[in-house]
């Protein structure tokens, strides 16, 4: 789950001398993350349109690398979602990639098999659509590096064009990246669909580098045509704490206080 | 020469203006029932399709199980299909909201986090998501309302629902309201939505799910994709687009769709009777005129064209109106046939605008036409006929001639009995069509004896008449023996219209009463619990925790659950009746028509066979010993059959079995019906049934939607439903009575102005003003009594037709006959009063005459 966050928020470790060629630059941002697992807490904001604010707190816990992973989220904060669970495999192969998501709901002790054939959906009333949420692999995009020296929060960045190999297959026509030339961090992420509306726009800040991994602590998605956004903040972030194989299963997404 | 024969016929218009009128209204509302039964049943059939297609949303196929639906496990083998876009599960119940007017509710259970896939939901506030779809995820308690009820209940976002459920009342939280548009246009917006397993959970449907609507990949064909997904399910499971769903729907509901058909063609049947009534009467009146046109020329030919064009013109005239009006009664009859459907077979309608067809209209149009002109071949043929130089003789005799033939009276009897000895002997497998022309032959074998019945039934009055009324009196009896074509025709259509009520009558009571003996023998515990004040719910049913806590009342001794539901059988489907067969055993004397008793008694109670209804064993060719087999949601259920019953749940048949079975098969715990059984102490006290029926009541008021009766209440309440079922017909019987009654008014006004000379002459002799209404008065009352006893007949045999026949064909059982004298008692005054209604007008139209006019009419 929210891989695709971490995915285009993974820093860059080129080398920033030469401009490198874009998909160099995006390999970079993909392998970036060398953890064998990941451990949050975070606060979610989720803002409508008239500015009203719902505010869900989760423990986040991945486990495996891009391609191969499992992760476990489970809210506990407000009361009527305590106990929820998702649970997420990514599994890739030579066939493609492999999402499945399941959900379980203490109020009735059900886990759910979550569809998300529908790409351009919300997720659970977030501003990152099911597409987001799902994990994405480098062969996805083809790269254009189409500027240098864009400054972003005060740091040189490159912008990079990626556009879906399989343009059926996504929502977005083109996606614009902007990555600091220093940190290789996409650090802001523009998603146009085919009309070339600017469907979302993601923005990292509060960059820090926790055992040598770079971390944005601070996200928000945010959809300029619909005046919603969502923040994701994470107050906690540990990498390597051991998280075993069994916590990642449905017998645990049934335990709500597993987390 | 057409031009002068138009003349002819204008003037004749002209002068016969109320006679005109009232033969096209006959004629009108004969077309206008026909119109209206069949363009409401289209509009029933189009707001059941726009039900199912607006709920399959973009689906392009369904999988369906039975009314039981199937494990949830299926929809993971359908969305892994190759080639499967988008599949969703869907429960749907028809539920009942906990406020004062428990109004219903279509609950459709989806997944809320992909539905909108397939379904188009426009949420309030220009589009926005439901405030929290997380915690209306979570919550068991989310649902979504249209505006439309949101508006009627005045409800907001966040407001409590209270809903009763199969866990009993339930309070849920408002947690999104969305537009009448798309699915908020169902059921006239009357429908919510909420998680599918929230459903379950609610609505005890355990880990089933009623149907998964799917999307294929666009690159993927439809039938390619269904025959995909068939072999990865289990056989009890169906793909079918939504489409053929529907028209599943209008199977069910045929039953009811056929005999509203019938009795709209039997109210046009009564209009064939005014045409002939009036056209007789006209040709009789015209004959000097007719003699005329002969003597100066006029082919025979073409004056048979020229009555034949009259009834061309009227019936074209009166189909035009009767399809305006029928298309106005359309509305009303759609809204009774959706009730009777959401009543009898629990679907629910999305209200639709009544569809004019113009394939219909023409149809009835042709039909309101022909029907005219095969009312008028008769009476214009005697036109052609006619000697001219008869024409100068006695109008009278030469009815008389024309009517009573002795052949007439032969063939009459002829068609009677090849009439009756068909509905006695013709085999089942013989055509609908067919088997529809006995009752067609009898009538015309009655309408062909008329004449000499009549004549027998005035030699009877005669002395009677004398008695009463005196001199009024016989010239009454003897004004319609001398006329018999004008009493063949009037009383005809009264015949008809009144065997119409009787048989109909006649036949809701011989089933009624084949019930009641049935649920004597059957239905014999002391309080039964329903989920439905209808014949039943197809989708909300009780958990068996209910009828765990009906057993700690005090007094209660035992609880049995049934379940009852429809599955597929052979290209159709039956009734499945899944219960406690030890108990039913044990309270039962003799249940079986047809088994070993104590063999059946082991087996059943074991779960090694069912007993099944004999109308099943004759629909489908089985006998004891032969295996029923049903496709389940888990695997096939074969058993024998040990026993065979007179039973009437199912026109379609049924198959019972205990309940252990069900449950194993159909992996559903599900309760439609719940039979107490009561301590026999509490049996033995005065009263003490109805006061532990109360206690029931009493312990589940508030919290359950059930409805709890004693036996005699349970017994009186299925009366009353198949009341209901026939109430369409019903109403189909006052329109072919006030057919009938227009057609008095019509030969009655004729009457007075045919006999305008023979009136003139007994005022002329000194006849007062008040006897001469009188007699009019009391031919009409003659007439009506003539007219109820061919109607008696006609009914009787109508009647024996429905229950040996018609009952076969629908049921697959016949029903004993039953007639009720109380009936024809009760309707013999009835039909005299509208008969004396009927002639007041051309009663004071006769007491005004001008007697030297009148002497020198004709």
């Amino acid at each position: 789950m929210l891989i695709s966050i971490i995915l285009l928020l993974i820093p860059l470790s080129a080398n920033p001398v030469l401009p490198p060629e874009a998909r160099t630059i995006m390999e970079a941002v993909y392998r970036q993350d060398t953890s064998r697992d990941t451990t949050w807490r975070a606060v979610m904001d989720v803002y409508d349109r008239k500015g009203t604010l719902r505010r869900k707190k989760f423990h986040y816990r991945k486990l495996g690398s891009l391609g191969n992973s499992r992760t476990l989220l489970r809210f506990f904060d407000p009361a009527e979602v305590r106990g929820v669970g998702l649970l997420s495999m990514n599994l890739s192969s030579q066939s493609g990639t492999t999402d499945r998501q399941w959900m379980y709901t203490p109020a009735i002790q059900r886990v759910r098999r979550i569809a998300t054939q529908e790409r351009r959906q919300r997720f659970l009333g977030t501003d990152f659509t099911n597409e987001d949420m799902a994990e994405r692999i480098l062969d996805d995009f083809s790269y254009r590096l189409i500027g240098e020296g864009e400054v972003v929060d005060g740091r040189a960045t490159w912008k990079i064009e990626a556009r879906p190999v399989s343009p059926d297959r996504s929502q977005y026509a083109w996606i614009y990246l902007w990555v600091p030339r220093d940190i290789p961090y996409a650090t802001l992420v523009e998603m146009y669909d085919r009309q070339g509306q600017r469907l979302r726009i993601l923005k990292a800040s509060q960059l820090e580098k926790i055992a040598g991994i770079w971390v944005a602590r601070n996200l928000e998605m945010a959809s300029p045509i619909e005046n919603t956004r969502t923040v994701l903040f994470i107050e906690e972030i540990r990498f390597n704490t051991g998280l075993k194989e069994d916590l990642f299963s449905q017998q645990s997404l049934e335990k709500p206080n597993v987390y | 020469m057409i031009g002068a024969i138009w003349q002819v016929t204008s003037r004749q218009w002209g002068m016969h203006r109320l006679r005109t009128v009232l033969t096209i209204l006959g004629i009108s509302l004969g077309v206008a029932v026909l119109f209206a039964v069949r363009t409401a049943n289209l509009t029933l059939l189009s707001s059941l399709t726009v039900t199912v297609e607006k709920l399959a949303g973009k689906a392009t196929l369904q999988v369906v199980g039975d009314e039981g639906g199937f494990p949830e496990e299926v929809w993971e083998t359908v969305k892994d299909t190759p080639g499967v876009r988008v599949a969703q599960p869907v429960i749907e119940v028809l539920a009942n909201i906990a406020f004062a007017d428990e109004g219903r509710l279509l609950i459709v259970g989806v997944d809320m986090l992909g539905d909108r896939e397939l379904r188009e939901y426009q949420f309030d506030e220009e589009g926005s998501e439901i405030a929290d779809p997380l915690v209306a995820l979570a919550q068991p308690d989310s649902i979504l309302v249209s505006r439309v009820f949101a508006d009627k209940y005045r409800l907001a976002d966040g407001d409590r629902l209270p809903l009763y459920t199969s866990q009993g009342r339930k309070e849920f939280i408002v947690r999104g309201i969305f537009q009448p548009t798309g699915i908020g246009e169902i059921f006239d917006g009357q429908i919510a939505v909420m998680d599918v397993f929230n459903a379950q959970y609610v609505f005890n449907r355990g880990r089933n799910i009623d149907r998964i609507d799917l999307m294929n990949e666009p690159e993927v064909d439809v039938e390619e994709l269904a025959n995909r997904i068939r072999a990865r399910i289990p056989a009890g499971i169906d793909v079918t687009p939504p489409t053929a769903r529907g028209q599943g729907i209008e199977k069910a509901v045929s039953a009811m769709r056929i005999g509203m058909l019938i009795a709209s063609f039997i109210a046009l049947l009564v209009g064939v009777f005014i045409i002939f009534n009036t056209f007789s009467i006209a040709v009789n009146q015209r004959w000097k005129e007719i003699g005329i046109l002969r003597a100066i020329g006029v082919e025979r030919r073409n004056i048979q064209i020229m009555f034949l064009a009259e009834a061309l013109v009227m019936g074209m005239v009166g189909s035009i109106i009767g399809i305006g009006l029928g298309f106005l009664l359309a509305v009303g009859a759609e809204r009774l046939m959706s009730e009777v459907a959401a009543q009898i077979f629990s679907y629910v309608a999305t209200q639709q605008p009544p569809v004019f067809r113009a394939d219909y209209a023409l149809t009835s149009f042709a039909i309101g036409t022909i029907t005219s002109l095969i009312g008028a071949w008769l009476p214009s043929r005697a036109a052609t006929r006619l000697d001219p130089v008869l024409a100068l003789h006695n109008v009278e005799t030469r009815q008389r001639e024309a009517v009573l033939g002795p052949g007439r009276l032969v063939l009459g009897i002829i068609l009677i009995l090849i009439g009756l000895l068909c509905v006695a002997f013709a085999p089942l497998r013989v055509s609908l069509d067919y088997q529809f022309a006995y009752p067609l032959l009898m009538i015309a074998g009655l309408i062909l004896i008329l004449p000499k019945l009549a004549e027998l039934v005035a030699i009877l009055l005669r002395p009677v008449m004398d008695r009463l009324f005196g001199t009024e009196g016989v010239l009454a009896v003897e004004s319609m023996i001398q006329s018999p074509r004008r009493t063949t025709a009037t009383v005809g259509a009264l015949m008809i219209g009144l065997s119409f009520v009787f048989s109909t009558t006649s036949y809701v009571r011989s089933y009624q009463q084949t019930v009641e003996q049935w649920m004597e023998r059957f239905i014999n515990s002391d309080l039964i619990v329903s989920t439905s004040e209808m014949a039943r719910s197809r989708t909300y049913h009780f958990s068996e925790e209910l009828g765990r806590r009906i057993a700690a009342i005090p007094g209660v001794k035992r609880v049995e659950n049934v379940r009852f539901l429809f599955v597929p059988y052979a290209d159709d489907s039956i009734a499945v009746v899944a219960f406690e067969m030890d108990g039913w055993f044990a309270r039962v004397s003799n249940p079986l028509d047809v088994g070993d008793i104590d063999e059946a008694r082991r087996l059943l109670i074991e779960g090694g066979g069912v007993l099944v209804s004999r109308n099943l064993t004759t629909r489908h060719n089985l006998a004891i010993g032969d295996r029923i087999t049903l496709q389940t949601p888990t695997r096939p259920f074969s058993f024998p059959i040990v026993g065979i019953i007179d039973d009437y749940t199912s026109e379609k048949g049924a198959v019972f079995f205990d309940r252990r079975l069900y449950r194993e098969y159909w992996n559903d715990s599900a309760v439609d019906m719940i039979d107490v059984n009561l301590e026999e102490s509490v049996r033995a006290s005065p009263g003490g049934v109805a006061a532990a029926r109360d206690r029931v009541r009493q312990a589940l008021r508030g919290e359950h939607r059930a409805f709890v009766y004693t036996n005699t209440e349970y017994r009186k309440w299925v009366l009353d439903l198949i009341d209901g079922f026939f109430v369409i017909n019903h109403m189909q019987t006052v329109v072919a009575v006030i057919i009938a009654a227009l057609g008095i008014v019509n030969t009655l006004i004729i009457s007075v102005t045919e006999r305008r000379r023979e009136l003139g002459v007994l005022r002329a002799v000194g006849g007062l003003r008040r006897q001469i209404g009188r007699m009019v008065l009391l031919e009409a009352a003659v007439m009506a009594v003539v007219g109820v006893i061919s109607g008696t007949l006609a009914g009787m045999m109508n009647t024996l037709f429905l229950v040996r026949t018609a009952a076969s064909m629908v049921g697959g059982f016949t029903i004993p006959f039953h007639f009720a004298p109380g009936m024809v008692l009760l309707a013999l005054p009835l039909t005299i009063l509208i008969s004396l209604l009927a002639a007041w007008w051309p009663a004071r139209k006769a007491v005004n005459l001008n007697v030297v006019e009148a002497i020198g009419y004709e």
